[in-house]
């Protein structure tokens, strides 16, 4: 298909091992050797294999998730600057969890996933109903997400603001996306999540090729285009929903992981879904390499890292482009 | 409905929002041969068209595909017997022509199946009649005008249906293109027997490729029939507002029309 993906994934795989290899205690080869064999002592199998490795899996997936939720979404929404956050997904999970953490702020984390998850499709939900109108267009689902969107801002906000500043602390860090606290029980649940609606999205690869065309192209060729627009959204919510539950809001890999593999893999989605996500997991793993090796021992969160990266590298990519 | 109308209308109406565009529309298109839509910006003519390739549903009344309502019908069947070429629309960033094209065969195949040697062909053939063969590996948006309109064209002969729907396929073409993509609807129509309908601007043309011109007004036909018989000064002068004076082509002898200045 290309020869991208044999290549990405050797980097992926090199920046597991670096993943497992560096931090606040370096592993040396022979160590992290021992270790993936099972032959190291307890405490270094557990930093490497426990901690590392559990924790590199994790931002590949969640890294894999949220740029094919992108590349779906920038598809369907037929707009190259519209990421998943635009269904609402970020604004609804974040506004959840923030009720979760700050108002409520007894009850169990182990909640916060299935919140998120919650306010995410809750969200989404609202976007696709309200822009309904005999049918549904990208621009309006755009604009309806954009303003449902500041509507759950201000929501989180107003929490923030009044909330307990242990509380809002812990709320920020949630907001702010990290696979900090990464174990292999997370690791589980999200590939359980995002195997089959990731899947699907690259057996669908032949309807978003299509969909892309915009509604008359792909009507006038026999595509149920509302229906079909409908399902895919459905799968960037599960998507990303399930993601942004796990990790958090990690903004900018939905976004600039499509626009990397639509470089490299051209506009055929049976290519591009799975370059997009190589590109999102590899992303999002070196951004969390360097938030927790940059300023060690202490850790940035990935997300603040892809935003601090993401942007410049962005506005790089943007200025080759014609049609923006 | 006979043989001989494949795609027809009854009692249809159209339009945008719950304003009314096209009323108690009953229109035939005759099998097998070039119809033309004539008529002023806005009367209804592209929205006729939309309607009939099931992009637009209408407000009331029945759109029939051999005799059965195309309501019923799946999209996916619909779009195997009819193709449509909107106006303005446009490929995706990157999109070779090749690709653009290979878009045709969508109807064609199911969730699971693979791209076959018939759809390779169809493809080829699609490539070959529109003279884009040598363009095939071109992105689209670096095309000309022309050739990009070529090539759209192109993914609807992929489509491989009987029945063609165009909106203005000749707009913002000079004239050389221009010509060729209406040789090209007559070679379909009299060599293939396709059914297309078009809609055009230049009356001359259309009078001169056309099989059958029908005059739409507010939304209605106000006159239909051979290029002979309906392209006349009168019909015109209702349905444009131009005086203008109707003499045999020199060269096809179809009628020609010459506008007259208002000022004489």
């Amino acid at each position: 298909m290309t020869r991208a993906i044999p290549v990405l994934i050797i980097f992926n795989l090199m920046a597991v091992i670096a993943a497992m290899m560096w931090g606040d205690q370096s592993i040396a080869w022979s160590d992290l050797a021992n270790a993936v064999i099972g032959k190291a002592s307890p405490e270094l199998q557990m930093i490497v294999i426990e901690f590392r490795l559990s924790r590199a899996i994790l931002a590949l997936l969640a890294g894999a998730g949220l740029a094919v939720a992108g590349t779906i979404s920038q598809t369907v929404m037929r707009n190259p600057l519209a990421e998943p956050g635009v269904l609402g997904i970020n604004a609804g999970a974040a506004l959840v969890a923030s009720v979760v953490i700050i108002a409520f702020s007894g009850v169990s984390p182990a909640v916060l996933p299935w919140a998120g998850f919650a306010g995410a499709v809750a969200m989404a939900a609202a976007v696709y109903a309200l822009s309904w109108k005999r049918g549904t267009s990208s621009i309006r689902i755009i604009l309806v997400g954009i303003g449902l969107s500041a509507f759950a801002g201000a929501g989180t906000s107003f929490l923030t603001a009044f909330g307990n500043v242990v509380d809002v602390q812990r709320a920020m860090i949630w907001l702010s996306g990290s696979v900090y606290g990464a174990d292999w029980s997370k690791v589980h649940g999200l590939l359980i999540w995002l195997a089959a609606p990731l899947a699907l999205s690259w057996f669908c690869s032949r309807q978003l090729d299509l969909i892309r065309f915009g509604d008359d192209v792909a009507a006038g060729l026999g595509q149920n285009v509302n229906m079909m627009r409908a399902f895919l959204i459905l799968l960037c919510t599960l998507i990303s929903g399930a993601t942004v539950a796990t990790v958090g809001l990690v903004g900018f890999v939905g976004l600039i992981a499509p626009h990397i593999a639509s470089r490299i893999a051209g506009p055929s989605h049976r290519a591009l879904i799975p370059v997009a996500g190589l590109t999102g997991s590899l992303l999002l793993l070196i951004a969390d390499i360097v938030g927790r090796t940059v300023i060690a021992p202490a850790q940035l969160p990935a997300g603040i890292v892809t935003a601090l990266l993401g942007a410049p590298f962005f506005a790089y990519l943007l200025k080759g482009r014609r049609h923006v | 409905m006979s043989e001989h109308y494949r795609l027809a209308t009854r009692d249809l109406s159209l339009g945008y929002n719950g304003i009314v565009i096209v009323d108690d529309l009953s229109l035939k298109i005759p099998t097998g041969r070039f119809t033309v839509l004539v008529g002023q910006n806005g009367c209804g003519k592209s929205t006729i068209l939309r309607a009939l390739a099931g992009l637009l549903a209408p407000m009331k009344g029945e759109i029939f595909l051999d005799g059965r309502p195309t309501r019923k019908l799946p999209s996916r069947e619909r779009a195997k017997q009819i193709g449509v070429l909107t106006q303005g629309a446009q490929a995706p960033d990157g999109l070779t022509v090749a690709e653009l094209v290979r878009q045709g065969r969508y109807p064609h195949r199911n969730f699971f199946e693979r791209w076959s040697s018939r759809d390779e062909d169809a493809c080829a053939h699609a490539l070959d009649l529109t003279n884009m063969t040598s363009l095939s590996g071109r992105q689209v948006e670096s095309l000309s005008g022309g050739q990009r309109q070529r090539a759209w064209i192109a993914m609807a002969l992929a489509q491989e249906t009987d029945i063609l729907l165009l909106d203005e396929p000749t707009t913002f073409l000079d004239l050389a293109h221009q010509i060729e993509i209406l040789d090209l609807i007559r070679q379909l129509v009299h060599d293939r027997g396709r059914t297309v309908v078009a809609v055009l601007h230049d009356l001359n043309q259309a009078a001169r490729y056309a099989d059958e011109i029908v005059f739409i007004r507010d939304g209605k036909i106000f006159d239909a029939g051979v290029p002979g018989a309906v392209m006349t000064d009168r019909n015109i002068l209702d349905v444009f507002g131009v005086n203008a004076i109707v003499m045999p082509d020199p060269l096809s002898g179809t009628p020609m029309c010459i506008p007259v200045p208002s000022r004489h």
